[in-house]
């Protein structure tokens, strides 16, 4: 756990909406704790309500019962946001968007000091989008519309960070950069951040802490690591056919065959993998037909020699016995 | 890495600032006022009666001596020219605050209906007895429209929560816009002959029949409206993100959008009450600036739009009066000829109609 101070602090806190005299409760009783430093991922099923109390930690729609502590009460000095609403503008370039995050600092006439403009310098180095900071935002990447609007939360210089889903809409390769950035920007600037994701993989290899949002209206929060083994992950989203103990999905041995597999490092790994996929169960039996993995080529039983992957899944599942008929 | 040139004071470095995105902006704003001048100068030059140009120059460097030009100069064409160029920057202001506020680039204070509601309130004073142009209710007439106006912009600020989809909130102004218009119809009908008559000649809309007193009230409003949109500088240009962002950023949601909905109000109440209600202007404006000034910031977009609002109300207003013809073309004939070009520009250009 990191040891930073303390940025965000809730004790016994409801969020949810209050129209006239209804109330809905979303998240009920929540005594959560942020600290400098540390990323947090807050994780739950959908429509369960994670949207609301980042909006209501935002400062954005007010609390139900409770209290929420920031260090900072000035509007718009305490916590930056990147949300989920579709930015789309006109006439604006990169440096005019993460400028935006300088509004709580400036007068009216929304003047740059010199030490503002350094901070906008700042922030667009943080994302590297140096290169692009001239060109219209309208023109960018999902990816780097998302940059842009982390760089513009930077500029806030807010001790607490808050983002709702940045990965969404994003392909692999930018959701792994989003994730890293964001914990390497709690590493080195220091903030406190909170990230909304649905991203498991990510979350449990990046997030210093998890906030996790259960049926029954509260919050548990740990670091990823005990959660998945006390099984609250589990618990939470009823994982369908994926292992998060080993972190892989589960496979059905269906073909009823033992293989006795020799080899290692990725390899191994791998060769594995792809038997396991096609139905053939791995083990350490010295009496089952045996795959040895060698550095060109892979030889079933020492006899007949593979020299791809590919070749060998033909070989076995040809001579494999017919897949028997579970149902 | 570093990719700004170093400071260097020589004549390149002299030309990369000259061509920098900041001078563009400066020259953008230079060719609209030079345009605007020259609109004025048109507009007062031209007209459906034909003065020797020498005529008009002797009454513009003489103003005291009495002459058939000077008449005709200093009672009807410098105030048809400056009410012309006041409504129009005051409503290409009110279409620019509202494109942003709603993030909607199909807004303006007609289509959204804020010139009909200004209309019904006129329709609804002219009934009680009022005379459009009587001298002393200037100040009256102006803030009746202005209710009238501001009661409609609620109205769709309130239908702008639930209905998010641009095209959607466009449509819903257009029918709060019928069913205001119908009401004014029904009022008509009912109503005796010369009051009709007054009021189906504003409906036109007109630059021509302001008198000095409505001008000045006209411009005093669109002063007063102007401080207060000006007073929201920074909040306009956050919210081009949206209301969340508005908030997150420190700026007091609801209030602002309180100030910005009274000051589009009062500028389409005032021109409204005075000229009629002038369509296309308020919604085209904003669009054609944008294409020649790149920025999206509205200390430059404000003076932008008021000057590109006012060059286009007289250009509008010199071909409703074309030399030769003996009758003036209703300007609402005009503004929709140059604008609704504009509007189905914007439909086809954006995809998905939304910032």
């Amino acid at each position: 756990m990191i040891s930073g101070e303390t940025i965000l602090s809730t004790a016994h806190a409801d969020v949810g909406y209050r129209q006239g005299r209804h109330e809905k409760v979303v998240l009920t009783n929540l005594s959560l704790e942020l600290r400098a430093h540390s990323l947090v991922c807050f994780m739950g099923p959908n429509g369960i309500g994670k949207s609301t109390l980042l909006r209501t930690l935002a400062g954005l729609q007010p609390l139900l019962r409770g209290g929420v502590n920031l260090p900072r009460v000035e509007a718009g000095k305490s916590v930056a946001v990147v949300l989920t609403d579709r930015v789309q503008t006109y006439n604006m370039t990169v440096r005019d968007m993460v400028s935006l995050g300088r509004y709580p600092h400036l007068a009216w006439h929304t003047h740059l000091s010199a030490s503002d403009d350094r901070i906008v310098d700042e922030s667009i180095e943080l994302v590297q989008l140096q290169n692009l900071q001239h060109q219209q935002v309208n023109e960018l990447s999902d990816g780097q519309l998302q940059m842009v609007m982390i760089a513009r939360a930077l500029a806030q210089q807010t001790p607490l960070l808050i983002l709702d889903e940045p990965t969404a809409h994003l392909d692999l390769n930018n959701r792994v950069e989003v994730m890293n950035l964001l914990r390497h920007l709690a590493r080195t600037t220091g903030k406190g951040i909170l990230v909304a994701t649905h991203e498991l993989d990510l979350a449990l290899q990046t997030a210093d802490e998890i906030w996790l949002a259960t049926p029954d209206k509260s919050i548990r929060s740990g670091i990823p690591e005990d959660l998945v083994l006390d099984g609250s992950f589990d618990d939470v989203f009823q994982l369908k056919g994926f292992d998060l103990k080993t972190g892989k999905v589960k496979h059905q041995p269906f073909r009823q065959e033992k293989i006795r597999l020799i080899g290692e490092g990725y390899r191994f790994l791998w060769t594995k993998n792809a038997l396991e996929r096609m139905g053939f169960e791995v083990t350490d039996d010295p009496d089952c037909l045996t795959v040895k993995i060698q550095t060109a080529d892979w030889v079933v039983d020492g006899t007949t020699a593979y020299e791809s992957l590919t070749k060998l899944l033909d070989g076995l599942t040809k001579s494999a016995k017919p897949i028997p008929n579970i149902n | 890495m570093d990719t700004t040139p170093p400071p260097t004071e020589n004549a390149i470095s002299g030309l990369f600032t000259y061509f920098s995105p900041m001078n563009r902006k400066a020259q953008a704003l230079l060719i609209l006022a030079i345009l605007l001048m020259a609109g004025l100068l048109l507009d007062v030059l031209l007209g459906s009666v034909a003065v020797p140009l020498a005529d008009l120059w002797q009454a513009l460097t003489h103003p005291n001596e009495p002459s058939p030009a000077a008449d005709i100069l200093w009672h009807f064409r410098i105030p048809k020219a400056a009410t012309a160029a006041v409504a129009g920057s005051g409503l290409a202001l009110a279409g620019l605050v509202m494109q942003t506020l709603f993030r909607n680039p199909l807004a303006g204070p007609d289509v959204l209906g804020l010139s009909a509601g200004a209309g019904l309130a006129v329709a609804l004073a002219v009934m009680a007895g009022i005379q459009i142009g009587e001298i002393g209710l200037a100040w009256g007439l102006a803030a009746t429209a202005s209710v009238g106006s501001l009661s409609v912009f609620l109205l769709m600020v309130l239908f702008s929560r639930k209905m998010t989809d641009p095209v959607g909130l466009l449509i819903l102004g257009l029918m709060v816009a019928a069913i205001t218009s119908s009401i004014v119809s029904v009022l008509q009908f009912i109503s005796q002959a010369e009051q009709l008559q007054s009021f189906v000649i504003w409906t036109m809309g007109s630059v021509g029949n302001t008198n000095p007193r409505e001008l000045g009230v006209m411009m005093t409003v669109i002063l007063l409206a102007l401080l207060i949109i000006l007073s929201q500088l920074k909040a306009l240009n956050v919210w081009l993100l949206g209301e969340s962002y508005v908030g997150s950023l420190g700026i007091r949601v609801k209030s602002s959008r309180l100030w910005l909905v009274a000051g589009a109000s009062l500028l389409t109440g005032a021109v409204t009450a005075f000229c009629g209600p002038i369509a296309f202007v308020g919604i085209a404006v904003p669009h054609l600036v944008r294409l020649v000034l790149p920025s999206a910031h509205h200390g430059w977009l404000i003076p932008g739009v008021m000057l590109g609002g006012a060059t286009l109300l007289l250009v509008c207003d010199i071909l409703v009066q074309l030399p030769g013809g003996s009758q003036y073309l209703p300007l609402n004939a005009i503004t929709a000829l140059l604008g609704a070009p504009v509007v189905i520009m914007v439909v086809m250009k954006t995809k998905n109609v939304r910032w």
